[in-house]
């Protein structure tokens, strides 16, 4: 573990990503805390429309004349929370139906991959919409769509390094020595594949909440929260860019390229130091 | 007259980070034109850097010193052009693992031209018949038809491939070959033919040859002179016979000692009539497995086969690969289920599974051929001793049990050896690790796969002679499995030599391979380098 | 790439030829696997539009129209709506099999039709951006690669990364603004342009750059990483250390040697990843008003059209499933070594 950590450390780009991630997280769980949510309500806009940054609204104000500051903070708290759970459903399934298909092997491994290749190679984007057209609008939905969508990467992944790890001989006497399957998958399948999950799971977020924000900006988010691609989507309905309001365009946008790089970094990082065979010599 | 091939003072240091790593520390060696010189060593002694440096195909990261002459022309002080220049042309490499060192993806027939048109003069390029007609003649050289050369890398076998290999050294008709490892992993009978094939063009065209090899055996077969190189330093050197016979180096004698001659007595470490004669303990009748292979149809990878292991019996089954050896051996430990006939543990059929088998496998256990992969790397030695202690729940003190079966591996004192984890040990270390493992368990038959083939010279001694103390002090029974028939003499009392899948021969040592019988055994026996059967 | 899984007892591959028959069978195989995947695409989308949706598509295609109770069940039974699941379905395949795919609820016109009017745009919205960053992504993967870790290498991979974690709309918007009245906002061409071949041709391709640019920025990161990682494992592969050793020069041992077999496995992915290419192809087409599929699928959202949406959604999927089909098949002729296996 301290070896970890030291050689993780070494990776600057990834401590950086690391640093602005909790950074981030402190600020969205700190939301309530140091600000106030009526802020939000449209019906008690507190400023004038369109409004350039000031002293009292930071980042400017958007058609209604809330502060687009406190919308990208709480923002924030949405866009995270639906990454990481959409994040945390794909990679759960992906990773059950890969370490299955790849231990058990027969019939089963062959239609979970047939399966799995199927959702693979449909664009994910378009069934994510499709998913989220049909189900009633909510938090809830957009988590299912995204986390539906990303799970067979994750099972490919995950299939690939158990063939690998179930290849190497220490297998074999472990079978030899007694070892069930439960023995085989617990003590040695499981380690020997979590670095990889875990890699992927940092990447699958940054792909989640790019996910979220694509379908927040088209429409089919939350009505009832506000999120980073919620933001956009109202900016683009109202005509943010005819009347140049830069200010309420480029706050939630730069909050997804800030997290989605982190996470990203993070995960090459972690990658890095995870399999060697990528280290600089 | 300059010599072929001058190093003078030659060091190299790779740059790492832990600092700066010796890999070659100050060898002084000269090759005369048309000599034959074998450089032997284990790995990481360094000698696969020096045959590098020879062409300055080390990676950046390597510093070198001191002087390599080639034709008395200092290949350090050379410019790039001319580097190039004398690559191939002056001095080729056969290397190591053909498979890789091969593009996988062009015909080895472009391959083996390549060389020619590179250095061909500017404007004098040959053209394609020329170039087809020289490859034809090449391939011819090294035994194979010329149609071979539109075939890719992945469609020949590994001899082949180390033939084209051998064909592609000599496109350019450089004066000097260096071999690095040009026959590990082959068969020893496909092995005596690429060295055959090497040899005979070497002498007939007097080409100067260094051949780097671990194996002293292969090198005294083609080789006027060996140098042992140890540590990266030249710790003996001299005429092949001489060294063989000879060796004054403890680190030579380690060497030759790992390379036995069958039929010498020395090289019979297991005593006289140390089996016993106790009663039969493993038996198989009849067994049969089959795989389905890739075009619908069946490979009987193991066709009928009788065979039987005493108690505290150490028996060698000796084959080469594919010849159906590893598969019996997994049938034996019930990893794979039989098509027919059936496996008896003392006089009990083998369970298909369930607790049963669990219970046998306290019975019987496996020692695997690379120690370094059958160990968890992540598990501590500790864990990996106490893994099958846990499984079976096997009462008493686990600390105690772990300790005993690291004791009796000779792994002292056992509690040091803990909380390692295997990257810290030695391969032979490695090694004592999985057997203490199995003898955890206190087994009665052990099934050793190939227990020393992946371990240096050195270190094959100190395994084979536990195995014997195993059998002297526990009274388990062994089954070696090898390709390697110098282990068979070395420690075995009876011999099964396996061949597609069936048992040709089947007796004590000294009869099988003092007198063998069957064709193959022969054939086995007459391969062996420096093969020559005395007794 | 291909994990050898095979164990050390197994004796080598057979040196043997295979002739048409193997090719053929492998074709028939890849064929019948995209056939399945296609009619699963199908299921999919019907099962989604028609047993999942939980409100009633008669109402939702009446809702601007109040209707009778009457006029309702006449509509229903005019669409097939009335008839059991199964039955549908098959009416619904039987229409697919003739190139119809329903009517559109808030064009009022056959699905088939949009579908095709919008073709034309997406194609060569997508075409056009796909060539363009595959190429910068391939060479500056190479580059990357072959100079690993040096200041061009990791500005490089730092920018494509840093336009990779963007939303595409988003990168979109901000050239819009930044651009000013360099090039059109939206659409694919000015209504008063002359009808001559030239202009036309010219204008398309004034109003094709920021859709371009934009869907370019976000894809190249993809093919500059896969060909970069692709690249370096092949970098440390024993054959080019054999090519030096013959004598050859470095950029020959990289532009015979490295590079092609590196693109081999970069190809495939860049085929594989057109799924990424549609879904950003939805949101620039939004953003700027491209009158392709895109734009089609934003629209039908806000009914929602489902006979639309189920009909995008048949022809997207077969889009990828039709590319990786190529993708296998293209990488069978270039690669000797799946030949044979």
């Amino acid at each position: 573990m301290k070896a970890f950590w030291r050689e993780f450390v070494r990776n600057r780009s990834g401590v950086a990503g690391l640093a602005v991630l909790a950074l981030m997280v402190a600020l969205a769980l700190l939301a309530p805390v140091l600000t106030d949510r009526v802020g939000l309500d449209v019906t008690r806009a507190q400023f004038p429309r369109w409004q350039p940054p000031a002293a009292d609204y930071w980042l400017g104000t958007d058609h209604t004349g809330r502060s687009v500051l406190l919308q990208t903070w709480w923002g924030a708290r949405v866009s995270l929370t639906v990454g990481v759970a959409a994040t945390l459903l794909s990679v759960g399934v992906g990773s059950v139906v890969g370490l299955a298909a790849a231990h058990f092997g027969g019939w089963l491994s062959g239609l979970l991959m047939r399966v799995t290749d199927f959702f693979l190679a449909l664009p994910a984007l378009v069934l994510a919409i499709c998913l989220s057209t049909v189900l009633p609008r909510g938090i809830g939905t957009i988590v299912l769509a995204i986390g539906a969508t990303a799970w067979p990467a994750t099972a490919r992944l995950v299939r690939a390094q158990t063939l690998a790890v179930e290849a190497r001989p220490y297998i074999e006497r472990a079978k030899v020595l007694g070892g069930g399957h439960l023995h085989i998958i617990g003590r040695h399948v499981l380690p020997g594949v979590f670095p990889l999950v875990l890699v992927n799971t940092t990447l699958t977020v940054a792909s989640a909440i790019i996910a979220e924000s694509t379908l927040s900006f088209l429409g089919l988010g939350d009505p009832g929260l506000v999120s980073w691609g919620s933001m956009l989507h109202e900016a683009t309905l109202h005509g943010a860019v005819s009347q140049g309001a830069w200010w309420f365009l480029l706050p939630p946008g730069l909050g997804i390229v800030l997290v989605v790089l982190a996470f990203t970094l993070c995960g090459r990082a972690l990658e890095t130091v995870l399999n060697p065979r990528l280290r600089v010599s | 007259m300059t010599a072929l091939l001058e190093l003078r003072d030659l060091s190299v240091q790779y740059r790492t980070e832990r600092g700066e790593v010796p890999a070659v520390r100050g060898v002084d060696l000269t090759l005369a034109a048309g000599q034959t010189l074998g450089l032997a060593g284990e790995s990481g002694c360094g000698k696969s850097t020096l045959a590098m440096a020879v062409l300055r195909l080390l990676p950046k990261s390597a510093r070198i010193g001191g002087e390599v002459l080639l034709d008395g022309e200092d290949v350090a002080t050379m410019s790039w052009g001319r580097l190039r220049a004398v690559r191939w042309a002056q001095a080729s490499v056969v290397f190591q693992g053909a498979m890789h060192a091969l593009n996988p993806v062009r015909r080895i027939g472009e391959q083996i031209a390549e060389p020619i048109t590179v250095h061909a003069e500017a404007g004098h390029e040959p053209s394609r018949t020329v170039l087809r007609r020289r490859v034809a003649e090449l391939l011819e050289q090294v035994e194979l038809p010329a149609s071979r050369a539109d075939a890719y890398p992945h469609e020949l076998s590994g001899g082949q491939k180390q033939r084209v290999m051998i064909a592609m050294a000599l496109a350019c008709e450089p004066r000097l070959i260096i071999a690095d490892e040009p026959t590990t992993a082959l068969d020893v009978i496909v092995q005596a033919q690429v060295l055959d094939v090497l040899g005979r063009l070497v002498a007939d065209n007097g080409l100067g040859l260094m051949m780097i090899s671990h194996d002293l055996s292969v090198l005294a077969a083609t080789c006027e002179r060996i140098a042992v190189m140890y540590e990266g330093r030249i710790v003996e050197q001299g005429p092949s016979r001489e060294l063989m016979g000879a060796p004054k180096h403890p680190h030579s004698k380690a060497l030759a000692a790992a390379f036995p001659v069958v039929g010498d007595p020395e090289f019979r470490l297991t005593p006289q009539d140390a089996a016993g004669d106790g009663g039969t303990l493993l038996r198989t009748e009849g067994l049969r497995v089959d795989f389905p292979d890739r075009a619908g149809g069946t490979t009987h990878a193991v066709a009928g086969v009788d065979l039987e292991v005493r108690e505290e019996e150490i028996v060698a089954l000796v084959g080469q690969s594919g010849s159906g050896k590893t598969t019996l051996a997994r049938t034996l430990l019930g990893l794979q289920q039989p098509t027919g006939g059936r496996v008896l543990f003392d006089g009990e059929p083998l369970p298909a599974g369930g607790r049963a088998l669990r219970a046998y496998r306290r019975q019987a256990q496996l020692v695997l051929q690379d120690p370094t992969s059958a160990l968890n790397p992540r598990h501590t030695v500790y864990q990996a001793v106490a893994e099958g202690l846990r499984i079976h729940r096997v009462p008493g003190d686990e600390r105690e049990l772990v300790a005993d079966a690291l004791a009796k591996a000779e792994l002292r004192p056992p509690e040091q050896f803990f909380p390692v984890l295997p990257h810290e040990l030695s391969g032979g270390q490695r090694q004592r690790v999985v057997i203490a493992g199995a003898l955890a368990l206190g087994p009665r038959l052990l099934v050793a796969d190939e227990p020393v083939a992946s371990l240096d010279a050195s270190v094959r001694g100190e395994i084979l002679a536990l195995l014997l103390r195993l059998r002297a002090e526990l009274g388990l029974a062994t089954l070696v499995i090898t390709h390697d028939i110098g282990l068979a003499w070395n420690i075995a009392d009876r011999v099964a030599v396996m061949y597609h899948g069936k048992l040709v021969e089947v007796g004590p040592v000294e009869q099988v391979l003092l007198a063998p019988t069957h064709p193959y055994t022969k054939r086995l026996l007459a391969a062996v380098p420096r093969g020559a059967v005395t007794g | 790439m291909t994990a050898a899984l095979v164990t050390a007892e197994e004796p080598p591959a057979p040196p043997q030829g295979r002739p048409g028959g193997g090719t053929l069978r492998y074709v028939a195989g890849k064929l019948g696997g995209a056939a399945v995947s296609l009619l699963s695409v199908v299921v999919l989308g019907f099962v989604l539009f028609r047993v999942v949706y939980p409100g009633d598509p008669v109402l939702a295609m009446t809702h601007n129209r109040p209707a009778t109770a009457a006029q309702q069940d006449e509509l229903r039974a005019r669409l097939g709506l009335d008839r059991s699941v199964p039955h549908q379905f098959l009416d619904y395949v039987r229409g697919l099999l003739h190139g119809d795919m329903g009517t559109s609820y808030t064009f009022s016109r056959p699905v088939t039709d949009k579908i095709l009017e919008s073709l034309g745009p997406t194609l060569l919205l997508v075409g056009t951006a796909t060539v363009l960053a595959t190429i910068l992504g391939l060479w500056l993967g190479i580059r990357g690669a072959w100079r690993r870790g040096s200041r061009f290498d990791r500005t490089s991979t730092g920018i494509a990364l840093t336009l990779w974690s963007a939303p595409t709309f988003w990168l979109g918007m901000l050239l819009l603004i930044a651009t000013g009245q360099l090039f059109p906002s939206g659409g694919i061409r000015y209504p008063d342009t002359p009808p001559d071949f030239l202009s036309q041709a010219v204008d398309v391709a004034h109003h094709l750059v920021l859709p371009c640019v934009t869907l370019i920025a976000v894809i190249y990161a993809q093919y500059l990483l896969v060909m970069r990682s692709s690249l370096l494992e092949e970098m440390n592969a024993d054959y080019l250390t054999t090519a030096r050793a013959k004598g050859l020069r470095d950029d020959l041992v990289r532009r015979r040697h490295a590079v092609p077999n590196a693109l081999l496995p970069a190809m495939t992915l860049v085929f594989l990843q057109l799924g990424l290419v549609v879904s950003g192809a939805i949101t620039v087409e939004t953003v700027f008003s491209w009158p392709g599929l895109g734009l089609l699928t934003y629209e039908a959202l806000e009914a929602p059209d489902l006979p639309l949406l189920q009909g995008l959604l048949v022809v997207f999927g077969g889009a990828v499933i039709v590319m990786n089909l190529l993708a296998d098949l293209l990488y069978r002729v270039l690669d000797p070594r799946v030949r044979a296996s």
